[in-house]
């Protein structure tokens, strides 16, 4: 069982709406995260894990939009059978006073029954310190 | 680079979780050296995680080093709760603070906290060690942070501590109602399920 928008929703649910063209980027990636993931790991420069994708996709903006290239790799669980086009984007998160921009490449599997995603990258491209700004209390 | 990961090959993969070595056979590409994490690989880690906690204990223990004022505080509101031993409060603090760091709307208030005079008070004075037990589903959680921000779990544990404790001291109205109506609610609800 999955919930979406508080709600609980069956595997069949979410297969519909994957399979769906108007559901909007970032509601496909999350449901087909929540399926199944293919991540390639600790790759030269080092990809952060599934968990950790998961653990930041509430920082990845609902508008979205990632650009799409042809995929030209075949290897890999799902290199066959996945979607010929893959996504590109990068996000930003604040936390613990360091700014940090990711970037996320991937493509959605099977090709015309969508049931999981495979991250071809997900990693830090840039993280910069925030200055820390002290609150004053007027009394 | 950004590797497309045409060519691979079947190896058996060596990965350090906490100490602990976890290996399992996978595709790895020839010119990154990635692994690709599967849903087999992944329910192969599961299982050997369920062994682990059997069978290595003290892998899921950290050693925090807390300041004497925030080791106060912990005592202060521990007592609260009767029976339930300063470790189980900081296991839970640690709990709820990485549920929140998921959340960039409530994130955004550990940072805020860090800005008043509160938490730089709980980073002064001596230090006491406190040894906490996490389960494997929290200690996987905490590599993950760590790997995140780029920190190690021993100092997640500390600036969770240092973050919500300063929250209880907080006056000001929004951190105020943070602690009281999201964070609170969630540490007593993790404290009662243990008591």
């Amino acid at each position: 069982m999955w919930y979406h928008g508080g709600l609980p929703m069956e595997k069949e649910q979410i297969l519909a709406r994957l399979a769906d063209p108007a559901t909007p980027f970032l509601e496909k990636l999350r449901f087909a995260t929540h399926l199944e993931v293919d991540l390639w790991e600790d790759r030269n420069p080092p990809n952060l894990g599934e968990n950790e994708l998961k653990k930041l996709m509430g920082y990845i903006p609902a508008n979205i939009q990632p650009t799409w290239s042809p995929r030209d790799s075949q290897s890999g669980k799902h290199g066959l059978t996945g979607d010929d086009q893959v996504f590109k984007f990068e996000f930003i998160t604040k936390l613990l006073g360091f700014e940090t921009k990711y970037f996320v490449k991937g493509y959605f599997f099977d090709r015309g029954n969508c049931h999981g995603v495979c991250i071809q990258s997900f990693r830090a491209v840039n993280r910069v310190k925030i200055n820390k700004m002290r609150l004053v209390r007027i009394k | 680079m950004d590797c497309t990961h045409k060519k691979t090959s079947k190896k058996m993969v060596k990965i350090d979780y906490f100490g602990l070595a976890f290996s399992a056979k996978m595709d790895v590409c020839e010119a990154c050296s990635a692994h690709l994490w599967t849903s087999e690989s992944k329910e192969k880690l599961n299982g050997w995680f369920s062994e682990q906690k059997k069978n290595n204990r003290d892998s899921f223990i950290l050693q925090a080093s807390l300041s004497d004022a925030s080791k106060k505080c912990l005592d202060e509101i521990s007592k609260d709760y009767p029976g339930v031993q300063t470790s189980a409060l900081i296991r839970a603090m640690t709990l709820v603070f990485l549920h929140f760091m998921e959340k960039p709307e409530f994130s955004e208030m550990f940072e805020q906290v860090t800005e008043g005079t509160v938490y730089d008070s709980f980073l002064q004075g001596d230090k006491h060690i406190v040894k906490v037990q996490f389960g494997p589903s929290g200690m996987m959680d905490l590599h993950s942070w760590s790997k995140i921000l780029q920190m190690k779990t021993t100092k997640i544990v500390e600036e969770a501590v240092y973050r919500i404790t300063s929250l209880h001291i907080e006056t000001e109205p929004k951190l105020k109602e943070f602690w009281e109506n999201q964070i609170l609610p969630q540490i007593s609800l993790i404290l009662k399920s243990v008591a």
